[in-house]
């Protein structure tokens, strides 16, 4: 699978286009949704796996959460 | 985390718990230290609830202490919130444990672990999967993933495999196989499958990508001086041994280190803000990408933060998928991004003409630019 120019000007424009219009920093992605269940202590990568509903997609080491990004 | 028993009945070929016996906690040890750590929740500003993990060996070999310490919950309310998890293989459930959980399964949850196809149960596990219920595990903890290993034989088929289960609708969490080494062949047939998954996803919008394409790429082009930790060992979990005696993690325990190196709670600095720093990564652009088990690092090479230089292709090759897929998927949401994809686009966008510099077969770890 390979990415075109095309698709990394699109996207830029996307996300420019998106902070442009709700007036808003973009951040980094450590600010993006808090995971409540797991504490932050949930990688996916590591051994076990916790309860949570997220654990699949919880990002233990900044305590966010890829889930909503693909609702 | 309660190590409940040593004992298995299965015997993995990814296995790295040795110093399997026939050892279990007794019930009256398990109640005290619940009503402990119950006890420092309710006191602490930090904590606002309590998980208690059952673990193994198979947990559910020790189901009359799991079943004697749910009933006593349910019937004994904790001062704090609480949720009991047991991961399981899922091979010893039968129609009175199957009631059972079905009536207790707001106080505890199990996750299921399993390899993903009849041949891998059988190859990794040497048990047929026909046994396992995953209809049950589905129907009665339906936002609880299936954990999945991946071994090397699972790589051929691993897309088929992922893609079965979650047009069955289970939910899958993927991780490698810790302690593999893992060949520049085994990392392009990774991206490959990846690849494969990618395509799936962006066809149809009714799955969920999996766990192993959608981490974020934060920190590629500015590595942080210390390494994130990626679990909560030692830190927001315990993990108390058969004995009560307690360890950071249950991969410090005898049961994976045996009774000579078994490395106790105490004798680890949890705090200490480098624990997890291996000065061979600190260029490393997938420094804070690649994922890092203190527990692992201990086992198999002696020292919590020493990393496994085995799956640096493996990593690498989950990162470029993930990378693409996430550009992709992304610059399908014209309409309907949120902060959290820009946070994520934006992420991606940096970190895919690094990616672009690298190659499975022509790269060498640590992956500095």
């Amino acid at each position: 699978m390979n990415i075109s120019e095309k698709e990394i000007i699109k996207l830029r424009d996307m996300l420019n286009t998106y902070e442009e219009e709700h007036g808003t920093s973009a951040g980094d992605v450590t600010e993006s949704v808090n995971c409540t269940s797991c504490a932050g202590y949930c990688s996916g990568a590591c051994n076990n796996f916790c309860t949570s509903s997220c654990s699949s997609y919880c990002d233990g080491s900044s305590g966010s959460c890829w889930q909503s990004a693909h609702r | 985390m309660l190590m409940i028993t040593y004992s298995c009945n299965l015997s993995c070929s990814y296995c790295y718990e040795s110093n399997k016996s026939d050892k279990m906690m007794p019930l009256n040890m398990a109640k005290s230290l619940i009503l402990k750590e119950a006890e420092l929740v309710h006191n602490s500003s930090e904590f606002d609830e309590l998980q208690i993990d059952f673990m193994g060996g198979e947990p559910l070999m020790n189901f009359d202490l799991i079943r004697e310490i749910v009933e006593w919950l349910g019937a004994n309310q904790l001062s704090v919130p609480f949720i009991c998890f047991a991961t399981t293989n899922g091979t010893l459930m039968d129609d009175e444990k199957m009631e059972w959980f079905r009536k207790y399964r707001n106080i505890i949850w199990l996750g299921l672990s399993y390899d993903g196809s009849e041949y891998l149960q059988q190859i990794n596990r040497g048990v047929k999967a026909q046994i396992i219920n995953f209809d049950y595990f589905h129907d009665v903890w339906p936002e609880q993933g299936f954990k999945l290993t991946i071994a090397k034989e699972s790589l051929r088929s691993l897309a088929e495999v992922i893609l079965d289960s979650q047009k069955k609708g289970y939910k899958i969490a993927a991780s490698l196989a810790q302690g593999i080494d893992w060949s520049d062949d085994d990392a392009e047939l990774y991206l490959e499958q990846l690849s494969l998954l990618s395509v799936a996803y962006l066809a149809d919008n009714d799955l969920t990508p999996i766990n192993i394409l959608s981490r974020a790429f934060y920190e590629i082009d500015n590595p942080p001086e210390h390494q994130h930790r990626y679990c909560g060992s030692g830190v927001y979990m315990i993990t108390y041994d058969i004995d009560g005696t307690n360890y950071g993690c249950h991969m410090f325990a005898p049961i994976v280190m045996g009774e000579e190196s078994a490395l106790e709670m105490s004798k680890i600095d949890w705090m200490c803000e480098t624990i997890a720093d291996d000065d061979r990564c600190k260029n490393c652009i997938l420094k804070s990408y690649c994922p890092t088990c203190m527990g692992l690092n201990y086992h198999f090479r002696g020292e919590v933060s020493k990393r496994d230089f085995g799956s640096c292709k493996m990593i690498l090759a989950e990162a470029i998928a993930s990378c693409k897929f996430q550009i992709k998927v992304l610059t399908t949401r014209r309409d309907s991004l949120i902060k959290e994809d820009v946070s994520y686009g934006r992420a991606a966008l940096v970190a895919y003409p690094l990616l672009s510099e690298l190659s499975i077969r022509n790269s060498i770890s640590p992956f500095v630019m």
